[in-house]
């Protein structure tokens, strides 16, 4: 489709000579009109080999709705402008030539005439109007009067359905997917070792030093969202948590900042009861919302903390300001405590006020290793051997990228290839 | 029953998860619409959640209260907050501040001026309109080629009196209904700095509270933080290994770089900018040390961190994790 609507315009070699005979300009070579790719229907690209003129000229792109006219101004600028390798798109999306003029019509309200490029959607409907065709020509202009008029073409922006940039990164996730299914099989025929986790073996610990002691274990999922994937991971470690608690017939209070979070750590906990076959010890109000106010919910869990003085306090999932000021509270009343998040600007504050802390991906890790499912454990050693992947193209990208910046072998554009490979774009 | 607590929400994840990852590389408005729409979709849900939310609250201190259990005072006090927000929220229409001259629909109209033969200015009305939003909306829905102007209604009024020497003597400032009623009529103290500015939001009821019953608290338990990490720090920073003393050392360096003063010692005093043709300023140490090792650190936690959320992710589109249905198969 996008060749079909691309359109060369080689403007016959003999009327550029007349014409260069009549005080016009040759006209500029290669020059192509195309739909920009990529996006969603809202450019067009406006290419030209760069000419001898370029310095002294303008530029101007036009559009109409009809190949008559009237025309509007699009685009104006200077010859001597960007090029094609400033888009910062990969080599394999993109032809990076520095000897490519380059003119992008991207907006929507850049046109001056009387219709914006893409029809505006209706409000009442939702849909927008059909695209209309679109007739571009292009003016070049020099600064002593000379002037060349392309022929008009017609070329309609159109959506684009796959992003060819980010092809890489839609390549990796396929290679991660098939990782983690490959040793999803695997686990299913024989059992994983799985390396030891301290602040997870400690969770026993924990539990069992509040039966011993008559005193609540406390659980906070974070204050992020459902949406997020550190609360996710935090909603099911509290699955496995809750069946010990539940097991060991200990009061467990789950304090929420988000009410949807509360929802489903109700259901989650409720089950966790059952399935430890103490249905009659599940508590309803176990699970409650404090408020979303994120320094009102640490002042009232400090204050239930104080009172209360639990034996044990979980903090797993995504925290800000608020980490230090509950961790510290939890460990001045002498609780066990075990962190664990993806905030790496709260690990400090948890290494220190905590006994265990788990870190980064030990939290997305938690739930399979507490639960001991062979499913489970497989994706964990997926995500190792992922690991282990990203490590070794890291050295890969460290040798090459010293190599590049040396410069005596001639390897930079080899370099910034490879580097293009692991960007996201 | 079972499949539509079981299969159908897996169902639901598995189409929703699959086609959110598949946005990301479409770029058309298709793609783009979904995203929008499915984050729509989340903030109605939220608003339905925050009612669950709320029932939680009132029913964990509804029982304190019921109870008598000790303490109880405070959750009734919590009742007592919740009613007086709500409540001025109703009446302030959520609005923290009265209406302003420039916000996003109101349009301030060029002042009207009263002037004496001489031209001597007396009096100077400066108003805001707003437009009617029903009357907007219908229009579009009309899609009318020529629509016609919006209907608006005033929504304050300004009017400064002077003297003939220039002095301001009076400012007056009304308040309108929908309908034209005077809402609130009232005299500005002209002493005041800014009193000629047009029609600035003042506090509401629901702005006052939360600027002054609100902000404090939070402020105070924000201010708690600094003792914290004192403590905190304090803790950390003990030499006992040579790792903490290097933890030490480093966060020493930090510390100290961060404050002016160290900056002019190590640079007038002792007279360090250079070593062997680099820049050695206390500033460039620490930002070595925040750029280079702590930000190495940070990158490799992030890694971790990715993998797990693409995995996270995967399980739950796959429907390999589904503990947060509520439990397990």
């Amino acid at each position: 489709m996008r060749l079909a609507a691309t359109l060369l315009i080689l403007a016959a070699c003999a009327a550029a000579a007349s014409a260069q005979e009549s005080g016009a300009l040759a006209p500029p070579l290669d020059l192509r009109i195309e739909d920009s790719g990529e996006d969603n229907g809202v450019g067009i690209d406006v290419t030209w080999r760069r000419m001898e003129y370029d310095a002294k000229a303008t530029y101007t792109v036009l559009v109409a709705l009809a190949k008559d006219g009237p025309w509007h101004e699009a685009a104006k600028e200077p010859g001597a402008g960007g090029v094609k390798a400033d888009e910062p798109l990969p080599w394999w999306a993109w032809s990076s030539d520095l000897d490519t003029r380059l003119i992008r019509v991207t907006k929507r309200d850049s046109l001056a005439g009387p219709q914006p490029l893409l029809p505006e959607e209706n409000p009442a409907t939702k849909f927008r109007a059909k695209t209309p065709e679109y007739w571009w020509k292009v003016v070049v202009a020099t600064e002593d009067g000379l002037r060349w008029e392309s022929q008009p073409v017609q070329v309609t922006p159109t959506g684009n359905f796959f992003a060819w940039s980010k092809l890489n990164t839609f390549l990796y996730m396929g290679a991660f997917t098939g990782i983690l299914v490959v040793y999803i099989g695997v686990a299913r025929k024989r059992t994983l070792w799985i390396r030891r986790i301290a602040g997870l073996d400690a969770v026993d610990e924990a539990v069992g030093r509040a039966t011993e002691m008559g005193k609540p274990v406390y659980y906070m999922t974070g204050r992020d969202t459902i949406t997020t994937v550190s609360t996710v991971a935090a909603t099911l470690i509290l699955g496995e948590i809750a069946k010990k608690v539940a097991a060991y017939d200990t009061q467990l209070k789950v304090p929420h900042t988000d009410a949807i979070v509360m929802a489903v750590c109700q259901e989650i906990t409720r089950e966790a009861y059952i399935s430890a076959g103490r249905p009659d010890a599940f508590r309803e109000d176990s699970n409650f919302f404090v408020t979303d106010d994120q320094f009102g919910y640490t002042a009232a869990v400090d204050g239930m903390m104080v009172r209360e003085k639990p034996a044990a306090c979980f903090y797993m999932g995504y925290y800000y300001a608020e980490s230090l000021l509950l961790a510290e509270t939890g460990a001045s009343t002498g609780a066990i405590q075990i962190a664990g998040t993806d905030a790496d600007a709260q690990l400090p504050f948890f290494f220190t006020a905590c006994d265990y802390t788990l870190i980064g991906e030990e939290l997305y890790a938690a739930g399979a290793y507490l639960s001991k499912e062979p499913v489970l454990v497989g994706t964990l050693r997926g995500q190792d051997i992922g690991k282990a992947v990203l490590l070794f193209m890291i050295l890969i990208g460290a040798v090459l990228t010293t190599l590049g910046q040396w410069g005596g072998l001639g390897m930079s554009s080899f370099v910034r290839s490879v580097v293009e490979l692991f960007k996201a774009y | 029953m079972i499949f539509l607590k079981r299969q159908f929400p897996l169902l639901i994840c598995f189409a929703i998860g699959v086609a959110m990852a598949l946005q990301y590389y479409v770029p058309t408005t298709l793609g783009q619409k979904l995203a929008s729409q499915t984050s729509d979709w989340y903030i109605i849900i939220t608003i339905f959640a925050s009612f669950l939310g709320f029932g939680s609250v009132a029913s964990v201190h509804w029982r304190k209260v019921n109870a008598r259990r000790p303490g109880w005072g405070y959750s009734a006090l919590v009742f007592v907050g919740i009613v007086l927000m709500l409540g001025a929220g109703i009446i302030s229409e959520g609005k923290p501040t009265t209406e302003r001259a420039h916000d996003e629909q109101g349009t301030e109209l060029p002042p009207v001026d009263e002037r004496d033969a001489s031209g001597v200015l007396l009096k100077r009305t400066i108003a805001t309109e707003r437009i009617i939003p029903d009357l907007v909306s219908k229009e579009i829905v009309e899609e009318t080629a020529a629509p016609p102007p919006p209907k608006t209604f005033k929504v304050l009024e300004l009017v400064i009196e002077y003297a003939p020497d220039g002095r301001v003597t009076k400012a007056t400032e009304t308040k309108y209904s929908r309908s034209g009623a005077v809402l609130l009529k009232r005299d500005r103290d002209i002493s005041k700095e800014g009193a000629l500015l047009p029609l600035e939001g003042e506090p509401t009821s629901f702005g006052w509270m939360y600027q002054n019953m609100l902000n404090p608290l939070q402020s105070t338990m924000f201010a708690m933080l600094g003792f914290y990490i004192a403590s905190a720090a304090f803790r950390s920073f003990r030499a006992k290994s040579f790792h903490s003393g290097l933890l030490l050392v480093t966060a020493l360096v930090v510390l100290i770089g961060n404050v002016p003063f160290t900056n002019h010692i190590w640079s007038e005093w002792f007279g360090i900018h250079h070593l062997r043709g680099v820049r050695l300023e206390m500033p460039d140490i620490v930002g070595w040390l925040m750029n280079t090792p702590n930000t190495a650190a940070r990158r490799g936690v992030g890694f971790g961190v990715a993998l797990g959320i693409i995995a996270t992710s995967l399980k739950i589109i796959f429907g390999i994790e589904r503990a947060y249905l509520g439990g397990g198969d």
